[in-house]
Parts: structure tokens; C-alpha cells; sequence
């Protein structure tokens, strides 16, 4: 996973890649305990060449290719061993994720994920039932700002999901 | 009749008791995994989801047979 977090950074200092962010259960899992899942969601913002229209992740596999990893399966691109799936930021709530992201440096290695309540407000607009249990694990977590959350769903008019979520969940639907 | 009820009793008991252990097992394991340094929580993340493709792979072993 570390040469993963590798990889990813080089994509980024290469330019192939403007920004990214993990985001997913990985991302969920950084903040408390680990979580079952099958790959890497990692959540980029594309260098588009000028003139160009077309979104396309193939500059990433381009240069993944060319450093080694070219090996797909249903998840992604494997690195390493592992599953990683890219996705292009697709909503302002995803942008201000990735912006937003927590970058965290150990050693020489660097990652970068999604703070908890980001990955909240994104569960609270996909809607599955893992989501449903995502915001529940992310709203129990010690580190979990619930002001913040408060800040980010009021600001992308989630509030009234969330008050419908945190009814049905039992979560204290009071953010202050 | 009695002495089966004091059974049953005692093995309600029994798996109250392994619930509360079990319980707090799981509280002290989080615990434990929030602490760790981000080297090992990385590694952890890392292990997670290799684990989870495994699983995943006997699961459909075990279907296909």
C-alpha cells in the first residue's frame, strides 16, 4: 500500500494527474479502523490538454503502462498488488473533497485522503446501504467534526437528507 | 424440569457473558487500530483489501463447486 501511495504521488509530480484524493472505504478506513474493500478509490482532477474536450482517464493508464502496470481487472488498475479504480471528480461536493483532503507524510511516502466529514457528505449523496452504514462508522469516529459536516451539507443543500438519515439511523441529528 | 431451565439459564448466561467479552474485544481492537502510526495504518489499509480480493475468491471458489 505504501508503494502505492508511491505511485500515486509520482502521477501527481509527473503532471499526468492536477490533484487527487482517496477517497471510499479505504479513505474511511485511514481515519478509524480498516473496512472491507476491494480496491482504492482514488478521486482525481485530470490535466486536460488545451483545445481538448474529452474527459479521459487515459494519460493515468498511459504512464501506469509505461511504469509498469498495466495489468486491469474489474476494480482498476492493479499497483502493487492492489485494486486501484480512478475516478474523475465529477460533483462540487467531490471537488472540495479533494481539495480539502488531508495530506499526511510519514517517512519519505505521502497520502492523501479525504477528511471524514467530506466522505460523509459523499456517502449521504450516493445512498446505498453501505453508505448508510459509512455515515454512521464516520459520525461514531472520536475525530469526526461535527460543525464541519455541518458547514459542508448546509452548503451543498444536504441538510434534509441528513436530518432524514439521522432519524432513521438514531444518529443526534444536532451538529453543534 | 427444573434442572433443564437452570441449564438453559446458565447457557444464556454463557452467551450473554461471551456477547460482553466479544463486545468488549471489539471496542479494545478499534481502539488499538486508531492508535496505530501511519505507517501501520497504511500497511493495515493495504493487507485489508488483499484479504477482502482473497475472501472474495473463495467465496466464488465455494459457489462454483
Amino acid at each position: 500500500m505504501q508503494k502505492v501511495c508511491d505511485v500515486l504521488e509520482q502521477l501527481l509530480t509527473d503532471g499526468v494527474v492536477e490533484k487527487y484524493a482517496i477517497g471510499g472505504a479505504t479513505a474511511a478506513g485511514f481515519h478509524g479502523e480498516p473496512l472491507a474493500t476491494r480496491d482504492i478509490d482514488v478521486f482525481c482532477f485530470l490535466n486536460i490538454p488545451e483545445g481538448s474536450f474529452l474527459l479521459t482517464l487515459e494519460p493515468i493508464f498511459k504512464k501506469l503502462s509505461e511504469i509498469g502496470f498495466s495489468q486491469f481487472d474489474e476494480e482498476g488498475v492493479i499497483i502493487h498488488g492492489i485494486p486501484v479504480q480512478f475516478l474523475s471528480v465529477s460533483t462540487q461536493l467531490e471537488k472540495e473533497a479533494v481539495d480539502n483532503a488531508a495530506v499526511v507524510k510519514w517517512d519519505t511516502h505521502t497520502i492523501r485522503v479525504m477528511t471524514p466529514e467530506y466522505l460523509a457528505a459523499i456517502a449521504l449523496t450516493v445512498g446505498r446501504p453501505k453508505d448508510r452504514a459509512r455515515v454512521v462508522y464516520l459520525y461514531e469516529l472520536p475525530n469526526f467534526r461535527k460543525s464541519e459536516f455541518a458547514e459542508i451539507i448546509t452548503h451543498h443543500c444536504l441538510l434534509g437528507k441528513w436530518l432524514d438519515w439521522a432519524k432513521g439511523l438514531q444518529l443526534d441529528e444536532k451538529l453543534n | 424440569m427444573e434442572i433443564k431451565n437452570t441449564k438453559s439459564l446458565f447457557k444464556n448466561e454463557q452467551r450473554s457473558n461471551s456477547a460482553w467479552e466479544g463486545g468488549r474485544e471489539k471496542i479494545n481492537w478499534r481502539k488499538k487500530q486508531r492508535e496505530l502510526s501511519i505507517s501501520e495504518k497504511v500497511a493495515l489499509l493495504g493487507q485489508t483489501i488483499l484479504e477482502t480480493l482473497e475472501l472474495e475468491k473463495i467465496k466464488r471458489h465455494a459457489k462454483s463447486l
